[in-house]
């Protein structure tokens, strides 16, 4: 699909395909068009080219919207009214009846500990509940209606740790009861842990996607190591690691470098080099590459909006 | 349907529940109680409150007159007992009483002197010396004791009976004026002059009202940033129409319960008035057939949709609630205008100016029901001009409908007019 608003092309022949049943994260930096394609998917902007199927319908039947739960970048609830009465009103939005909306509003407030034996949140105005609360409850709004595709954008956005983690956990439960969800992050060290899979995107066009592990091993697979270094070893190393036959790039952080070699050359190789130089060592590890490394490598510097960093 | 319905019921319920709803729909008829019956009541109040058993009368006429206006005045509405104090003067000393309690006058001592002498009876002339904090009505109330007395003496010079004599004086003239229209439809002028005006500017009010509503509401839905989340649920024109629908409900329930309070009061008027004391001649009720009223609410109905669908894109298209007080301007100018133009509609209702902007959609509402009180207006014009209105209506809506999708969710800068009209037409 393709977008163009006035002065720019948002989104430019983006092709997504995301299996049912797992977790999606849709990464990218700020104003890469993650957004973007999120609306078009739920049909709240129309695509200037291209095709939307959602849950095997395009996208554009109105039946589809009920089976989708979507959470905003940017929260928003009616301020002046109360939580049951907001969360009764997206559920039949959703095309719940009152007493149906009820009954899960309930179990959702009592499972986001909105509703306890010592106190009800659902009876108070949602300008007197905190932005935490509040977040819980555009969650809660987001889940009523059993959906059966899930769109966050940007959910980690503005939560404190312990919600952080409580989100990861529900997340995860969600993929258990069989639910497919896709969201958007910077985050990637969230995006690691969660994904099954992923898609990259950077100046509106799709940059890496696929499966976690294939896309791990297709961007390192044998050829990285990390290193971390021991008293002055990290001198020592100095000429090997400028050897053009053997090392092909370099991710420095000092006392600890990842290492992409050379094709051809194995991590066998450079350990011998590096012993030959007497270099002292406290970690040697053939590692995966990190997804954090893989998008900083996929975006580059230029897919970075000027004077945005695009890492989280 | 159902989340049209969904749409309509929060719109309507969180109104309804509001404190500000509640405070305005119960304060607007005591507003209405206070102008129908205050006035009156307040009038008739000072009236009786003006005190004149501290006032003097100087007596120069030699005669018992001016015993017989501080008896007229003691027996008036105010029933205190205490007298006007009368000094009876020759025409020497007049002048020196006078100027003593000219002074008294002044330092507001004495509230008023009525000055008579032998040539009052005769011409009915005399002198009054009012204090600086006087009610104006002291002065009627001293000339119609005057007034009665010189009768009552006069009548008994020449032998007749008092009571007989004051009918024979008081003649009054009353003319009912009734207007015949071209349909032999009657009424009072006055009436229907009043019932037109009011029906022109309650719709005028009640539409600028209720589209700042809906400006509002839906200003603070995108603000907040709820609409994305509406909008992932619903199609815009779902969203827009069960906003225009559900304050236009909230409108016609307040609107219905003034309607009835205002006809309430205006029946119990008299009754209200005679309650405080105070009689009155009750005021007519316009008489309106029911059929009449069709036409009203159809005016009603449809301005408050046209307008509230431009208020509604106003809104979609701001980021905030300063810049949608500028950028409503265009739109309350059309409604401003149409209220300028009462004034030629009511001189000459059935001249070239009424009857155009009476056909234009944008001023129809407002000034075909002035026509309609005023006048009797064709039916095939009214037809045409609700057909215009109902179009204009139902276009605004789709054009506001279409805008709502890409508007709501841009944020930032106002678009420009190209803008507008491009999302207008790539929204199918």
């Amino acid at each position: 699909m393709r977008k163009a608003y006035a002065n720019h092309l948002a989104v430019r022949d983006v092709s997504l395909l995301v299996p049912t049943g797992s977790i999606f994260g849709l990464l990218g930096p700020n104003g890469a068009g993650k957004t973007t394609t999120i609306r078009m998917i739920l049909n709240l902007m129309i695509p200037d080219a291209g095709r939307i199927e959602v849950l095997g319908r395009p996208n554009r039947d109105p039946a589809i919207m009920d089976r989708l739960g979507y959470l905003p970048e940017e929260r928003g609830l009616y301020r002046k009214m109360q939580v049951r009465r907001v969360l009764r009103f997206l559920g039949r939005l959703k095309g719940l009846d009152t007493r149906d909306a009820d009954r899960r509003i309930d179990h959702w407030l009592e499972r986001l500990g909105l509703r306890t034996s010592a106190q009800d949140w659902s009876t108070a105005k949602v300008e007197d509940l905190s932005r935490g609360m509040q977040q819980k409850v555009q969650f809660a709004g987001t889940m009523l209606h059993d959906p059966e595709l899930v769109i966050l954008d940007e959910p980690f956005s503005g939560l404190d740790p312990v919600n952080a983690q409580a989100l990861k956990d529900t997340v995860l439960d969600l993929r258990r009861e069989g639910r497919t969800v896709i969201f958007s992050t910077h985050v990637m060290d969230a995006a690691e842990r969660m994904c099954d899979a992923v898609a990259i995107i950077a100046r509106g066009e799709v940059v890496a996607n696929g499966s976690l592990s294939a896309l791990k091993s297709e961007f390192g697979g044998p050829g990285r190591v990390f290193i971390q270094f021991a008293e002055d070893g990290r001198d020592r190393a100095r000429a090997v690691l400028a050897d053009p036959a053997l090392v092909d790039k370099l991710d420095d952080h000092g006392q600890q470098v990842e290492v992409d070699l050379v094709p051809g050359v194995s991590s066998q190789q450079l350990l011998k080099a590096l012993l030959a130089n007497d270099v002292e060592l406290a970690r040697f590890d053939r590692t995966e590459a990190s997804l954090h490394r893989i998008f900083l490598e996929k975006v580059g510097a230029t897919g970075v909006e000027p004077g945005v960093s695009g890492h989280g | 349907m159902g989340k049209l319905f969904a749409v309509i019921e929060r719109e309507f319920g969180e109104r309804v529940r509001s404190k500000w709803f509640l405070i305005s729909t119960l304060f607007a008829p005591l507003l209405f109680a206070a102008l129908f019956i205050g006035p009156p009541y307040l009038a008739y109040k000072s009236s009786r409150s003006v005190d004149l058993s501290s006032m003097v009368i100087i007596d120069g006429s030699g005669t018992q007159m001016g015993e017989g206006i501080a008896t007229e005045l003691a027996g008036g509405l105010m029933a205190t007992g205490q007298r006007a104090t009368v000094i009876a003067v020759g025409a020497t000393d007049s002048v020196k009483v006078i100027d003593s309690l000219r002074t008294r006058v002044g330092n507001n001592a004495v509230p008023a002197v009525a000055i008579i002498d032998g040539n009052t009876l005769a011409t009915g002339a005399m002198r009054l010396l009012l204090a600086g904090g006087a009610p104006i009505v002291t002065s009627e109330r001293v000339q119609a004791a005057t007034e009665r007395e010189l009768l009552r003496q006069r009548v008994a010079d020449a032998g007749l009976d008092l009571e007989q004599a004051e009918r024979i004086a008081k003649v009054r003239v009353m003319a009912k004026v009734e207007r015949v229209m071209k349909d032999g439809r009657s009424g009072n002028a006055q009436v229907n002059l009043v019932f037109g005006g009011g029906v022109a500017v309650l719709l005028y009010m009640v539409i600028v009202l209720y589209g700042q509503i809906v400006l509002r509401g839906v200003t603070e839905e995108k603000q907040s940033r709820v609409s994305e989340l509406v909008l992932a649920s619903v199609s815009p024109k779902v969203l827009l129409s069960g906003k225009v629908l559900g304050i236009g409900g909230v409108a016609l329930v307040q609107l219905g319960f003034w309607t009835a309070s205002v006809v309430v009061l205006l029946m119990n008027r008299a009754r209200l008035l005679g309650a405080l004391g105070v009689t009155s001649t009750s005021m007519s009720l316009p008489n309106v057939a029911f059929t009449e009223l069709v036409p009203l609410f159809a005016y009603f109905v449809l301005g408050y949709v046209m307008y509230a669908a431009l208020f509604a894109a106003v809104g979609s298209i701001v980021s905030s609630e300063q810049e949608a007080q500028q950028a409503q301007t265009p739109v309350l100018m059309l409604l401003v205008g149409s209220v300028a133009l009462l004034q030629p509609a009511l001189a000459d209702p059935d001249g070239p100016i009424a009857r155009t902007m009476s056909m234009v959609p944008f001023s129809s509402p407002i000034l075909m029901p002035l026509r309609l009180g005023l006048s009797s207006v064709p039916t095939t014009e009214v037809v045409i001009s609700i057909g215009l209105l109902s179009l204009t209506a139902v276009a605004a809506m789709i054009a506001a409908g279409r805008l709502y999708r890409t508007a709501l969710l841009m944020y930032g800068k106002r678009p420009s007019i190209g803008e507008i009209i491009r999302w207008i037409r790539m929204n199918e």
